[in-house]
């Protein structure tokens, strides 16, 4: 079964086709990877998917759902989590309270009249929020940061506060854009480390990625698009020879030696 | 009667619509609204006819060039020592910042022109007759000049280096300071023109509101209105809010007690927003 | 230890306060301070915390006075019903003006909110038959508390103090939770707040409410205390005044609005040697601590913490 089913999605910008016609389907517990050169439309699917730009033409479909045209915040809440190329985050709040707006409409669904009138019940929600960002803090292994300003982070930490955030969502998928870009090669390894252990708890992952390592050693479907169209879709051994992606894309230094 | 009306509307039209423009050079440039215009264009008056007219006794024309050139020294002034320096602080701030230059060249003018209004007897006085029509000849005057530094600034921006780097700086900071654009330099200048525009758009009412503190705040409320009615940041919006906002406010004064003309254009103004927030010209979110 | 202490502290100072005092003049002062702290707290939630500019601040304070000195003196209802009413106003004013508002960023929202206090201004001081014009209202009756009316000046002292320290209380709830959360995620960035599953625009709007409520009750506490209102004191120079307040005490924090609040009511005694020169000395004052202290006297004294 197939989680996110995207079909004939178009996006022109004034004259400009940025993704043409594009079609592939996210199966059930798998790691899915889309890439392909600069400029040649990922990032614009990812914001297609997470409702920041309405498609030209074509339909996303997740969970059996439609969501073509629904706004980002209803999107989130059926469950379709995302990070962003350049990070996004919340700089004057520390990393637990970032956490803590992620979770908002999961854990703590309330409106102001009952917040104000039930403070007993105000206490719950505040609580269980808490213990919520705890949980995934201690998944993500930054217990020790919880309470540091998230202004004043490393780079490689802050990408992981965002994807922390994400995991408040109670995400069944996440998109993520260029995970790895800017990490240097142990904060990768742990980055890996961290993806395949919350796409063991059940989450499904959807990546774009120009770092080879991490999408061939997590990846298990890979779809290729150039100029906003899908050139190649397989396996990982089935992407590194084929010889249009390595023409258009990866050169031949990932070509499995036979 | 409706031609009268219709005359004075397109009038205070081209008033709103420069006001828009005005502050959109300032938006477009700098990212800052500057909520102290109302106050440059007021100042614009006094000097034409505090010091150029009565004290120094100038004709109108030298009168008004000596006042729009000072105006403009002032923009430049202003641009280097507080607009430039703030455009990249938070906006509250930054907001707060032009309405408090505002209070301060308000406070400025009051102590040294004195609390009264003034008026400039002859200045674009009279009637225009046409047949038995009679339109007032300060109507008739502010929409020629209104057209006049409509065409000349449209002229300005596409023809000149320096109104090109302009539309440069506008679009897009980095790129123009890369392509060698002294970005600073050309928003100082960008200050100028639109002070010079105020100026210009003061010394225009003055037949209308005469001279005192408070000429402008209705026109630079409206103007703000207008600009966000037409298009928010577009030449073509500034000038169809104006038309638009200045015409329906004298008709609705045949319809509604005159008290009321000012709340229209605020109604107005917030059910266009209601209904469609880009502004009638807006293009679709 | 001091941390702990501070708010009983502040409440003891603010409790003897009109007992140090002997003059009457500095008690009428104290209760306008006060009624202002009000208002600080409400639009610290718009603006101060979510960091959506809010012009038309005079607009809701005068709706609030209105609705509750017309119900009273026109209708001889009781004020406390006045007051619900004005808190129903601000309700709707916070809907009403909000939803257009906040469906685009940006600018808009200071553009329609001062559209908004000159509408509101315009109406009240020509709606003659309704308002009393340019006359103002007058014979605006006090509150009373079980049969007693709070009618002098250290009365009506105690009794806005209580309702500061209701609306302080409620406006701390408020900020150390979801929602103060929420509101300063907005300001530091929308995008990411979407991509939370949370409607932003829903969360803005709950905020400019919380304003809209905080300035019409201070806006009803305000007529039944000085008895007469008039329009032409709503001005757009009041709403900046307000906006002031919270900029240079420190935007977010309760302790920076009612510090704002203080010292602009204070400033015009400070400032009295100046004379004519008053207006002048303060605009440059206050310019000159928003280029020097953007984010308010509060942070610029406080130690940085990472």
């Amino acid at each position: 079964m197939s989680v996110l089913e995207i079909s004939n999605l178009t996006k022109r910008f004034s004259g400009l086709v940025a993704v043409n016609d594009l079609s592939f389907s996210v199966e059930e517990r798998s790691i899915h990877a889309l890439i392909g050169p600069n400029g040649s439309g990922k990032t614009t699917t990812i914001n297609m998917i997470d409702g920041v730009f309405a498609p030209t033409e074509g339909k996303i479909v997740f969970h059996g759902q439609e969501i073509t045209k629904k706004p980002t915040h209803e999107i989130s809440r059926l469950g379709l989590g995302r990070t962003f190329q350049n990070i996004k985050l919340f700089h004057t709040l520390t990393v637990k309270e970032n956490l803590m707006v992620g979770g908002h409409m999961f854990y703590a669904k309330e409106g102001i009249l009952r917040f104000l009138l039930d403070i007993r019940l105000a206490r719950q929600e505040e609580k269980r929020l808490e213990e919520e960002a705890g949980r995934i803090l201690e998944l993500m292994n930054m217990q020790d940061v919880a309470n540091r300003r998230v202004g004043g982070l490393p780079y490689g930490m802050m990408k992981m506060v965002e994807l922390a955030r994400t995991m408040m969502t109670a995400p069944k998928l996440i998109l993520l854009d260029e995970p790895a870009a800017g990490l240097n090669p142990s904060e990768r390894k742990k980055l890996m480390e961290i993806l395949m252990r919350i796409y063991e708890s059940g989450v499904d992952l959807f990546l774009i990625e120009h770092n080879m390592d991490v999408v061939m050693n997590i990846s298990h479907k890979i779809t290729v698009i150039n100029f906003g169209s899908k050139i190649a879709e397989g396996k990982p051994a089935q992407i590194q020879n084929n010889p249009e992606v390595i023409q258009a894309y990866l050169g031949d230094r990932y070509q499995k030696k036979a | 009667m409706v031609i009268q009306l219709l005359v004075s509307g397109i009038a205070m039209g081209f008033v709103y619509a420069l006001v828009s423009i005005e502050y959109t050079l300032i938006w477009n440039s700098m990212g800052l609204l500057n909520f102290g215009h109302e106050k440059i264009i007021m100042l614009g008056a006094y000097i034409y006819a505090g010091t150029m007219i009565m004290d120094m006794g100038m004709g109108y024309i030298p009168g008004i060039a000596g006042a729009v050139f000072l105006v403009a020294v002032l923009g430049v002034a202003v641009a280097v020592g507080i607009f430039i320096p703030l455009r990249n602080m938070n906006r509250l701030c930054a907001i707060m910042a032009t309405v408090m230059v505002g209070n301060i060249i308000n406070e400025a003018v009051r102590l040294f022109y004195g609390p009264e209004a003034m008026t400039v007897k002859g200045f674009m006085n009279g009637m225009f007759r046409v047949g038995s029509l009679a339109v007032a000849r300060a109507y008739i005057y502010i929409i020629g000049i209104s057209l006049a530094i409509v065409i000349l600034l449209e002229l300005f921006m596409r023809k000149t280096k320096t109104g090109k780097a302009m539309r440069c700086v506008a679009s897009n900071k980095t790129a123009a300071s890369l392509m060698g654009i002294d970005v600073r330099r050309n928003m100082a200048i960008t200050t100028a023109i639109s002070f010079a525009i105020c100026c210009i758009l003061g010394i225009a009412v003055i037949p209308v509101f005469s001279v005192s503190s408070t000429m402008a705040t209705m026109i630079s409320l409206k103007g703000f209105a207008a600009g966000v009615i037409g298009s928010f940041g577009s030449l073509p919006g500034a000038i169809v809010g104006g038309l638009i906002l200045g015409i329906m406010e004298n008709i609705a004064g045949m319809v509604f007690p005159s008290t009321f003309k000012d709340v229209v254009a605020f109604v107005f103004l917030i059910a266009v927003l209601m209904v469609k927030p880009t502004g009638l010209l807006g293009k679709k979110q | 230890m001091i941390k702990k202490m501070k708010y009983p502290l502040a409440i003891l100072f603010a409790l003897v306060l009109p007992l140090a005092v002997s003059n009457t003049y500095y008690v009428t002062m104290f209760c306008l301070t006060l009624i202002y702290m009000i208002i600080a707290f409400g639009l610290n939630f718009i603006t101060g915390m979510t960091g959506q500019m809010n012009l038309g601040t005079a607009g809701i304070f005068c709706l609030g006075a209105y609705t509750s000195a017309l119900l009273s003196t026109r209708l001889s209802l009781s004020p406390w019903i006045g007051m619900a009413a004005s808190a129903v106003m601000g309700l709707l004013i916070g809907v009403g003006l909000g939803y257009p508002s906040f469906r685009l960023e940006g600018v808009y929202l200071s553009l329609t909110t001062i559209a908004f206090g000159e509408v509101v201004r315009q109406l009240a001081n020509n709606m003659t038959s309704v308002t009393g014009g340019a006359q103002g209202v007058r014979n605006i009756p006090p509150f009373t508390i079980f049969g007693y009316e709070i009618v002098t000046k250290t009365q009506n002292y105690y009794f806005i103090l209580g309702f500061v320290l209701l609306f302080a209380f409620t406006a701390y709830r408020i900020i150390h939770s979801k929602w103060g959360r929420a509101f300063m995620a907005i300001r530091d960035n929308i995008e990411a707040v979407e991509t939370c599953g949370i409607n932003t625009a829903h969360i803005k709007i709950v905020a400019f409410t919380l304003a809209a409520v905080y300035g019409c009750v201070a806006g009803s506490l305000y007529a039944h205390y000085s008895t007469y209102i008039n329009a032409s004191s709503f001005t757009l120079n009041l709403s900046v005044s307000f906006v002031v307040m919270i900029l240079i005490g420190g935007m977010g924090n309760l302790w920076g609005c009612m510090l704002g609040a203080v010292i602009v009511s204070m400033l015009p005694e400070f400032l009295r040697f100046t004379g004519e020169y008053y207006q002048l000395t303060y605009s440059v004052l206050i310019l000159l601590c928003i280029i020097f202290m953007p984010g308010g006297i509060l942070t610029a004294f406080k130690r940085k913490d990472s």
